[in-house]
Order: structure tokens, then C-alpha cells, then sequence
């Protein structure tokens, strides 16, 4: 369970020098979240929805703890992540489009790696990493390395990476980014079996046919702040005869 | 302590796997010396015998007076005598044909000798290239011809030499070989140590922050439950080891260098050779270790601060030369250990081991040194996992 209470985000522009002396400096702080508050249930998926630059990142980085909210809070698992950032990450996976592995190292070697970092046990480690790498079809290059492999392999590899501590909560952040259809399928796969699982997954995109295929509750993010939030299934009540795509663009139209 | 480990060891087998890190961690520091040393001892001295001995050829340009001075050109070995036509052109000669030089006697020369005046020579060369060694033996002929002259006029009168040279004196240099050496060179050697061990600590450390910023892996290492400053703390001892490792194989390949080309090199060898005894390498080391650690933060924090693999070699790159010019000032004969030299970082160590590359090590000041190196590594150490764990600096874009 993912409680995100009230969080902004206000980031210090960079100045120019010459602005600073003439003072024709614009505003010097930018809101990249402002007040945001929405609730992600276990067994289900919360899909973020919002144009590019709309803060989705900066919100699932706070979620994950990379960031500090400048207010607000987020409860994970009922952890306060601002009050102990360390037991909150230990529940949490988080992947991305870029796969975010080492290239000189194998597929084994990485997983054991994050197993070490999220101080799992070492027998735990070894169950682990054995069953991940079977269950994700990794044993054919579990020794090569992670460099030469295809990006599905990779994506594949990533996924194992984010689930060698167990996570209770997956954050996928724009996880189909640069992929091609095949390999998004995997994931888009993948996170359904985490839902049926019983993990809380968050997952954020700005492409539309990824939300029918996977949501369960909807939050539309603009400009920094969540213009709709309720379930999937209001969302297609409420805009029926739309398409997903006129929707979408309504709600931005009419975010203040 | 386990994920300080483990992020050690993962880091480590990254960088293994690196050309880039292995190119600057091994294979420079083990070939620098072999080159250095070859360099020196088999172009250096085999250039200037080579010139010593090379053939030159002279032009005497018609009429040819007979006196001793060109019996002895005439005589000599490594020298080739032609006649020259009377007037010719002596810059054409030296500039065109296969003459070296040309030397041009006055009508009078062997008149002038006779009635006790100065004969006058003309000598055409070309100062570029070996000019100036060949100058040397020509003038050197001149000079036994003149030593000649001089000796049966002051005869003449009934002196000795003495009559004109009245004084004599002999210097005796009490200090060593070693120490003669050990000046000239000795500020060389921690300077060529230094230098190594900050570029084989840059690239790991470009890699390890920089790095794993443009790979996309930073994010997922701050969403392990592994505290930043173990991960920290993991990374930067394997920088600093990248350091030490490639301090300690270039004292490896200076020392196989020495025995290898020993003859070779003849004085510098037999000088070198003592100065590197065990101990001297141990507080040597001793000292280089807080100097890396101050390293290794410094480039980490700025690792980290870049924004790509490219930008943090641009960052980083100038930053040699920051290190050079202290090392530099260091390597002047007259820049000696004092309390207040001990004070300044880098310039420090390299006076220190020149000191103990010497053999005289001044204690007092050299514990100043080890306090200013020890603060400077701690002050690094807090800052840059201070500064690596900042948002702004984490996510700077």
C-alpha cells in the first residue's frame, strides 16, 4: 500500500549570473509537484497518466525516497518514508525504461550484487536468484555479460534485479520507454503477475494504450498536479463516448 | 561493513573488466619507467656519441697555410679533410654540398703567428642539429693549437705557463653520487609516483560516479536499503586501491628497469638503487596513503557532480594540472622541508619524499606532513559524502 499525502516538490532554477545583477530574474523556484495526494492499493495497479515534464518521475522518486518532498509525506507499507527512508526502500522495487544494469557484469553477478545491497541472506540469495533466473527464462545467459546481451534479455535481467529482495511495492517508471512491442509486452506481462500477487505496483507512461491494458485506478498528472484521480472503470464510465485519447486531453484542458 | 564490501568487490570486478581503467591503473604505470629509463640511456646517450663520433667533414679552402693546426685537422680521427677551390662561396658549401664546415684561414695567419700576432680563422658551420657538438671538436683543435702557440712564445721569453696561468685551483665535491643524483632526480621520482596514482585513481573514479549516472544504474542503487554512505565508502576504497595499486607497479617496473638496463643507465641506477631500500617505500607509502584517500574523495565528489562520463573528464582533466604545479615547485633543487612547506598539501609530500629518498629525513616536519595530509583526507572523506548525497548534486541536470 502506497498513501502519498499532500507532497510538493519545488526545485531551485538556475540563475544566470547576468540576471542575478539586473534583476530581471524570473521566478527562481519551480513547482515540479504541488500538493499531490492519491492512495495505491495492494493487488491492484495505479497507473500515472501525464504528458511529459508533468512530474510523474519526480513523483515516483520521492515515493521511492531518491527525493525529499518539500511537504507532505508518503507512507509505504505504513512507513514514513521521510522518517525512516531505509525501512520503506528495503519494501520497494523500482524499474525503468533504461534497465539501469552494469554492463560488464553478468546477469548473475548483478543479482547477487542488489541481493548483497538490500543485505538479504546470503542462502536467501542463492534460493533466489536461482528461482528468478528460472522462472524469467535468464538461464541461457546468466554468464555472459549483461553488455552483450538483447534488450529483452536486459529488461528481463532488470526485472529479476528489482525483485531479488522481495518487494512489497513495485514502482515501474515509464518501464516500456525505447522498447519495442515484444519486450514491453514482457513487462506489461510482468506487472500483471505482480498484481496477482498481491504486490501494490504504481506504474507511470504517457502512452495511452498501456493504461486499458493494466489499470486499475487512474491519477492524471499536469503541470504538477492531479487533475483526476478515481478508479478505472469511473474513468470509462464518466467519458464513455470518448476515446481514451479525447479523454485524456479533456481532462488537461480543463486541469486549472 | 558487508555492503562496504560488497559494493568494493562489485566495483572492482567492474573496473577489471575496463580497458580504460586497466590502461591507466597498469599498463602506463608499468611501461612509464622501462620508456623513461630506455629513453634516457639509449637515445639520449647513444645521440650524443653518435655525434661524438660521427665523421665531419671539413673544407679547407685554398691557400692552405702549413702549420701545426692543420697537420692535426689533417691527422685526427672522425675528421675528413677536403681543399677547397679558392673562392668559394663558404655559405654554399655548408648549406649544399656534403661539408659540415668550412674554414677559411687569413692570407697572413701563418705571419701573423711568426711575429707574436694573432692569426685569424673563419669558420662557417651550422649551429642546428649537432652543430654545436661539432663546433666542440673543431674548437677543441684550435684550442690545442692555440695551447701550443702560447706555451713555445712564453718559452721564448724563458717562462713557464705559469707565467700567464698564475693560479690553480681544484674543487672537491664532498657530497656523494647518490646525493648528486639523488638532487637532480630524486624530486622526479615522487613526482612520476604522484602522478601515477592520481591518474590511476581517475579513471575508476569518473567510472564509479559519472559513470553510473549515464548508465542509468544510479537510481537503482539509491533505491537499495544500503545506506549512500556505505555505497560511498565502497567505491572510494576502491579508488583509493586503484591509486595505491598503480603507485606500486610503477616502483615495481622503475625497479625491474633498474636491474634490467643497470649497465645502461651506469650512475643513475647505482644512485636510484639505494634510495629505493624498503623502508624508504614504506614511508613513502605511508604518506601517499592519506594523499589518495584526499584523491579519491576529491574525484568522487566531482564524479558525482558530472553529469556524464564526458563532462567529469572535462572536470577532471584541468585538475592534473592543479597537481602538477605543487609537484613541480617541489622538484626545485633549492625547495627544501620546512614546518611551513610541511603545511601545504601535495607540495608537502613531494618535499617529504625527496627528503627521505635522500636519506635525511627531517622527523620534525615530516610528522607536520603526515597531520596536513591526515586532515586533508579526513576533510575530503566528510565532504564528499556530504556533498555525493546531495539532491542537487545526485539529480543534477
Amino acid at each position: 500500500m502506497i498513501q502519498v499525502e499532500g507532497i510538493s516538490k519545488i526545485f531551485k532554477k538556475a540563475v544566470s549570473k547576468k540576471q542575478k545583477i539586473y534583476r530581471t530574474a524570473p521566478k527562481t523556484t519551480f513547482h515540479a509537484l504541488d500538493r499531490v495526494s492519491f492512495t495505491c492499493q495492494p493487488g491492484r495497479v495505479y497507473t500515472l497518466l501525464g504528458p511529459n515534464g508533468a512530474g510523474k518521475t519526480t513523483a515516483l522518486r520521492i515515493i521511492a525516497s531518491m527525493l525529499k518532498p518539500s511537504e507532505g509525506t508518503v507512507l509505504v507499507n505504513g512507513i514514513d518514508i521521510t522518517k525512516d527512508p531505509r525501512k520503506a526502500r528495503s519494501k520497494l522495487g523500482f524499474l525503468t525504461g533504461s534497465t539501469g544494469l552494469y554492463d560488464r557484469l553478468t546477469p548473475r553477478e548483478t543479482l547477487k550484487y542488489f541481493g548483497e545491497l538490500h543485505q538479504v541472506e546470503s542462502t536467501t540469495i542463492r534460493s533466489r536468484m536461482d528461482a528468478l533466473i528460472e522462472r524469467l527464462n535468464i538461464e541461457e545467459f546468466a554468464d555472459r555479460r549483461v553488455g552483450k546481451l538483447s534488450m529483452g534479455q536486459k529488461q528481463r535481467v532488470s526485472i529479476a534485479r528489482t525483485l531479488m529482495h522481495d518487494p512489497e511495492v513495485i514502482i515501474f517508471d515509464e518501464p516500456t520507454n525505447d522498447l519495442d512491442v515484444l519486450t514491453s509486452r514482457t513487462i506489461i506481462e510482468w506487472i500483471r503477475e505482480c498484481r496477482t500477487a498481491g504486490k501494490t505496483v504504481i506504474f507511470s507512461t504517457h502512452i495511452m494504450g498501456e493504461v486499458s491494458l493494466l489499470s486499475d485506478d487512474l491519477g492524471v498528472i499536469h503541470n504538477g498536479k492531479l487533475c483526476y484521480n478515481d478508479s478505472f472503470i469511473n474513468f470509462k464510465s464518466q467519458f464513455g463516448q470518448h476515446s481514451l485519447e479525447d479523454a485524456f486531453i479533456s481532462i488537461l484542458e480543463d486541469a486549472p | 561493513m558487508k555492503i562496504i564490501w560488497a559494493v568494493f568487490k562489485k566495483e572492482g570486478l567492474d573496473t577489471i573488466r575496463d580497458r580504460r581503467s586497466i590502461i591507466a591503473m597498469i599498463v602506463i604505470p608499468m611501461v612509464i619507467f622501462p620508456v623513461l629509463f630506455g629513453g634516457i640511456g639509449f637515445f639520449a646517450i647513444k645521440e650524443t656519441k653518435k655525434a661524438q663520433e660521427k665523421m665531419v667533414n671539413i673544407g679547407l679552402v685554398q691557400p692552405v697555410p702549413d702549420n701545426s693546426l692543420v697537420t692535426a685537422l689533417k691527422g685526427k680521427e672522425g675528421f675528413k679533410v677536403t681543399e677547397l677551390e679558392a673562392g668559394i662561396d663558404p655559405f654554399d658549401a655548408v648549406e649544399n654540398t656534403n661539408i659540415d664546415a668550412v674554414i677559411l684561414f687569413d692570407v697572413a695567419f701563418n705571419e701573423n703567428i711568426s711575429i707574436k700576432s694573432a692569426g685569424e680563422l673563419t669558420i662557417h658551420y651550422r649551429s642546428t642539429g649537432n652543430g654545436g657538438i661539432m663546433r666542440g671538436r673543431i674548437n677543441s683543435l684550435v684550442n690545442d693549437y692555440r695551447q701550443e702557440v702560447r706555451e713555445s712564445r712564453v718559452q721564448e721569453l724563458g717562462y713557464t705557463l705559469d707565467f700567464i696561468n698564475p693560479v690553480t685551483v681544484e674543487f672537491k665535491d664532498t657530497a656523494t653520487e647518490q646525493e648528486q643524483v639523488g638532487e637532480a632526480i630524486g624530486g622526479l621520482i615522487p613526482y612520476i609516483f604522484i602522478m601515477l596514482c592520481f591518474t590511476g585513481a581517475m579513471y575508476p573514479a569518473i567510472d564509479l560516479g559519472a559513470g553510473e549516472k549515464e548508465r542509468g544504474t544510479l537510481e537503482t542503487l539509491l533505491t537499495s536499503s544500503a545506506p549512500l554512505v556505505k555505497i560511498i565508502m565502497g567505491k572510494l576504497l576502491l579508488i583509493v586501491c586503484s591509486g595505491l595499486f598503480a603507485a606500486s607497479l610503477s616502483v615495481t617496473s622503475m625497479a625491474i628497469a633498474m636491474v634490467s638496463m643497470g649497465s645502461m643507465l651506469g650512475k643513475i641506477s647505482s644512485s636510484i638503487g639505494p634510495m629505493l631500500n624498503p623502508l624508504n617505500i614504506v614511508l613513502f607509502f605511508s604518506l601517499l596513503l592519506p594523499l589518495t584517500i584526499f584523491f579519491a574523495s576529491f574525484l568522487m565528489t566531482l564524479s558525482f557532480f558530472a553529469k556524464s562520463f564526458k563532462e567529469a573528464q572535462s572536470i577532471v582533466s584541468p585538475m592534473v594540472a592543479v597537481i602538477v604545479f605543487p609537484l613541480l615547485f617541489g622538484m626545485m633543487p633549492w625547495m627544501k622541508l620546512t614546518y611551513v612547506t610541511a603545511m601545504v598539501p601535495i607540495l608537502n609530500i613531494s618535499l617529504a619524499s625527496k627528503a627521505i629518498f635522500s636519506g635525511n629525513v627531517p622527523w620534525g616536519p615530516v610528522l607536520v606532513v603526515y597531520i596536513s595530509l591526515i586532515s586533508i583526507a579526513s576533510i575530503g572523506f566528510v565532504a564528499c559524502t556530504k556533498l555525493a548525497g546531495r539532491e542537487s548534486i545526485l539529480f543534477r541536470s
